[in-house]
């Protein structure tokens, strides 16, 4: 390559620029499947949801806070009916990711609890960034029906991430490169967390087992009170809408749906007052009495000290959260 | 229409095959005058009227200086080209802000105004073409350079759309000539790689770093010490990867149509001194500010005290040249302070004589200099005053917390961000040691450039920015 370059020349250097990225694009697939990310769970879910064999009786979804506060050994021989319950919640979790993931329920699988702080249903969003593309990079694929019922539920801007291309979707994904160093390193940086639980363990997958030092707990709840003003809970429309559909689906199903009610920290129960709580039992009563869904609202169970942060419940937290649904669901039948 | 858009290359391919299907060299001036046009109003059509409405004040007195022989008659020419220019300026720039501080100062004596607060949107580009009009002007008027007699070639001086958003600050000395032949087009490797340098800058380091630097910034108190430093750091190279990126852009677009472009950077993190930093960083604004502000101030000519005075006036007016906001006057008065006592240590032979230091006193110097160049960023990229003490202080008194947890597992990417800073480190340290990458590898095997690009075509997949985000010399 001269400075006279012809223009083959060049149309070379520009083939090979475009050559690049189209390494990118096909090796996308195996990279990501390769690359840590806070959204490996979710391939461990759909592999349990093939590979599972008697499929499981009962599945538990939600978030973060279902993960560390649920242990779904409990419900196996305490639940009626149920000898193996696993655990599928995910780190940020939504109700539409849980509901992408209704699709891929065993039909055998006969129970289902969706467990959820009460203040995550005022979302208007879908999906947490970057959700829906990790679902289709680990081999998922929505049917028609999974996707019409999350377009009639939300605003268009925020489904708008279904209606990418599988070359848009391979193009999107490169935020894993964005995040992967950070989230090799987390063991490093925080020795205190056992974060891998989260990519094998399908029973209680509870990452965060020590308790915050108490400056910092105080510092963490300071700014989270913060991010939510006081008064009632506001369910969203799309909430309602996506339960409404869950329901619609379990009842088409032959299936038994229970709503569970995350416990929250006292320091926001305080912050947001008695209103909030007071809204949370009346949603609670509203919704069981409005579509036969059995509601366990454990908002108010748990003390400061059954927190091992602002929002995540310790070991004897998640003990007392997982007897409370057993009892709760045992007592139905 | 940025230039790593799909919108850009559409429009730059559109300008390449007018201009080469215009045979004329008229022509093809005029072809490149349309797209400058056409590329300013992309951004605010209205404003087109303030890009090219003054042209005809600056052409004619420019003109009118030529001839004019009476002195009093020039510098009242002069005198009414500048105020043109920098009323406009002042009035789009800075007349919210003079306002403001008027009333604030007025507050303080006691006296209670109520002063408007309108909202002036501020033309993309105005610093930078009022400063070549400007510099035009009064070199006609000094007869540096002769007046154009050409309205199409002062109009594409002007407004010549590679350079017209963001610079580099052209001389009529410089640019004019080149348009007094017929304007060839060129491809080259040598453009090729120069301007995928200026993107792979832009893409791969200013843009992924911008949103760690925004997290670390909008809440420093959040941060220990050290993150406070990997922000300042992770800020020098972004506002240096996106600003010399759009010029090496600017200068390979220029190259295509046969206009030559001047360099605005020269690696300017192995500065050893504040003088040599800004003959190494944004060199055609620090050239600009010493010929038609420092050295009309009197320069050194006056003694040392009117030295150190007048290169603190330079200084903070050029911090003010960035934006209307008092951050900026400090960065300039903290690059100003720094040049100012660089200039009292050499008066008073305090400072090595020796023509080349060991490589240990440069190092050294090397490092205390850049120290205060990160230190002079915070105040550059904080407006708010409370944050921007808050992250001084900390920058300053390292509280030695290095507990990396305190920033989050995740939320804040360190490690990606410490990672892309050693990738710039390498790549920065290797181009100042044997010459810019992208000369090499034009001169290179085929091969070799071939695999150059392929990688580079892959780190563009891997980390073109999820959201589009603009030069952050557009706001200046």
């Amino acid at each position: 390559v001269r400075a006279d370059t012809p223009w083959k020349s060049l149309l070379g250097l520009g083939l090979a620029l475009l050559a690049g990225f189209a390494v990118g694009v096909g090796a996308m697939p195996a990279l990501f499947g390769a690359a840590a990310n806070d959204f490996r769970r979710i391939d461990l879910l759909f592999r349990a949801l093939r590979e599972t064999s008697p499929p499981p009786d009962l599945l538990v979804f939600g978030n973060s806070v279902t993960m560390n506060g649920i242990d779904a050994r409990a419900f196996e021989g305490a639940v009626p009916d149920v000898r193996t319950a696993l655990n599928f919640a995910s780190t940020g979790q939504s109700i539409a990711e849980a509901f992408l993931l209704y699709q891929e329920i065993p039909a055998a699988t006969k129970r289902v609890v969706y467990a959820i702080p009460a203040d995550a249903l005022e979302s208007n969003v879908a999906f947490n960034p970057h959700a829906y593309n990790a679902f289709v990079m680990y081999g998922y694929e929505a049917e028609p029906a999974t996707l019409a019922a999350l377009r009639e539920s939300y605003a268009a801007v925020h489904v708008a991430d279904l209606d990418r291309s599988w070359l848009e979707q391979r193009i999107e994904a490169r935020w894993v490169f964005r995040t992967v160093l950070d989230k090799s390193m987390r063991g490093w940086v925080r020795p205190d967390l056992n974060l891998d639980r989260a990519f094998r363990d399908l029973r209680y997958p509870a990452a965060y087992t020590h308790r915050l030092p108490e400056a910092r707990l105080r510092d963490e709840l300071a700014q989270r009170v913060a991010i939510r003003p006081p008064g009632a809970l506001r369910v969203s429309d799309p909430s309602r809408r996506l339960l409404a559909e869950l329901v619609r689906s379990a009842q088409r199903d032959d299936r038994r749906i229970a709503l569970a009610l995350a416990p929250i920290h006292p320091a926001f129960r305080e912050a947001w007052g008695a209103e909030f709580v007071d809204s949370v039992r009346a949603f609670a009563a509203t919704f069981e009495a409005d579509t036969r869904v059995q509601v366990i609202d454990a908002t108010t169970i748990l003390e400061d000290a059954q927190f091992v942060d602002s929002v995540h419940p310790g070991a004897e937290g998640a003990a007392r959260w997982t007897r409370k649904i057993a009892a709760a669901l045992a007592d139905r039948g | 229409m940025l230039f790593h858009t799909p919108t850009f290359a559409v429009f730059f391919a559109a300008v390449v095959l007018c201009f080469a299907a215009t045979g004329t060299a008229r022509g093809r001036k005029a072809v490149l005058l349309l797209a400058s046009c056409v590329f300013y109003m992309w951004w605010s059509p209205a404003f087109i009227l303030l890009l090219l409405g003054p042209m005809l004040v600056d052409y004619n007195v420019a003109r009118w200086l030529e001839t004019a022989t009476d002195d009093r008659v020039r510098r009242r020419l002069l005198g009414a080209s500048i105020a043109v220019n920098l009323g406009l300026l002042a009035f789009f720039k800075y007349a919210v802000f003079l306002l403001q501080n008027a009333a604030l100062a007025l507050r303080a004596i006691g006296v209670d105004v109520d002063v408007p607060n309108p909202t002036v949107a501020l033309p993309i580009g105005i610093s930078f073409f009022t400063f070549e009009r400007l510099s035009y002007t009064i070199d006609v008027y000094r007869r540096v350079t002769p007046a154009t007699r050409s309205p199409l070639d002062f109009a594409l001086f002007i407004s010549f759309f590679p350079r017209l958003i963001a610079g580099p600050i052209v001389r009529a000395a410089d640019f004019l000539p080149q348009l007094h032949r017929k304007l060839p087009l060129r491809f080259d490797a040598g453009i090729f790689f120069l301007v995928l340098r200026g993107l792979t800058k832009k893409v791969v380091f200013a843009d992924n770093l911008a949103p760690f630097v925004e997290q670390v910034f909008a809440q420093p108190e959040r941060w220990p010490s050290a993150v406070i430093w990997l922000g300042a750091i992770a800020f020098a190279v972004q506002i240096y990867c996106d600003f010399s990126g759009y010029s090496d852009v600017a200068i390979g677009l220029g190259r295509v149509f046969g206009l030559e472009l001047p360099k605005n950077f020269a690696h300017p993190y192995f500065a050893a001194n504040p003088s040599e930093f800004w003959r190494r960083w944004h060199i055609s604004l620090s050239t600009w500010l010493r010929d038609y502000l420092y050295i009309p101030l009197g320069g050194n000519r006056d003694g040392r005290a009117a030295t150190y005075r007048n290169l603190m006036i330079t200084m903070i007016l050029g911090g003010l040249w960035h934006g209307a906001s008092w951050n900026f006057a400090l960065w300039g008065f903290l690059h100003g302070l720094a040049l100012s006592v660089h200039r009292a240590l050499a008066d008073l032979g305090w400072l090595a004589r020796a023509p080349s230091p060991s490589r240990l006193v440069r190092a050294a110097s090397v490092a205390a200099m850049q120290y205060w160049v990160l230190l002079c960023w915070i105040p550059f990229r904080i407006s708010d005053t409370g944050h921007m003490w808050t992250a001084l202080r900390k920058f300053v008194l390292f509280d030695a917390d290095l507990t990396f947890s305190a920033a989050g597992i995740g939320n804040l990417s360190v490690v990606f961000t410490a990672a892309l800073l050693a990738a710039f480190a390498v790549l920065h340290g290797v181009s100042a040691w044997r010459g810019n990458l992208d000369e090499e590898l034009a001169r290179a095997h085929p091969a070799l450039a071939g695999a150059a690009c392929i990688a580079a075509g892959f780190a563009f997949f891997a980390l073109w920015p999820l959201t589009e985000a603009p030069f952050i010399y557009f706001q200046f």
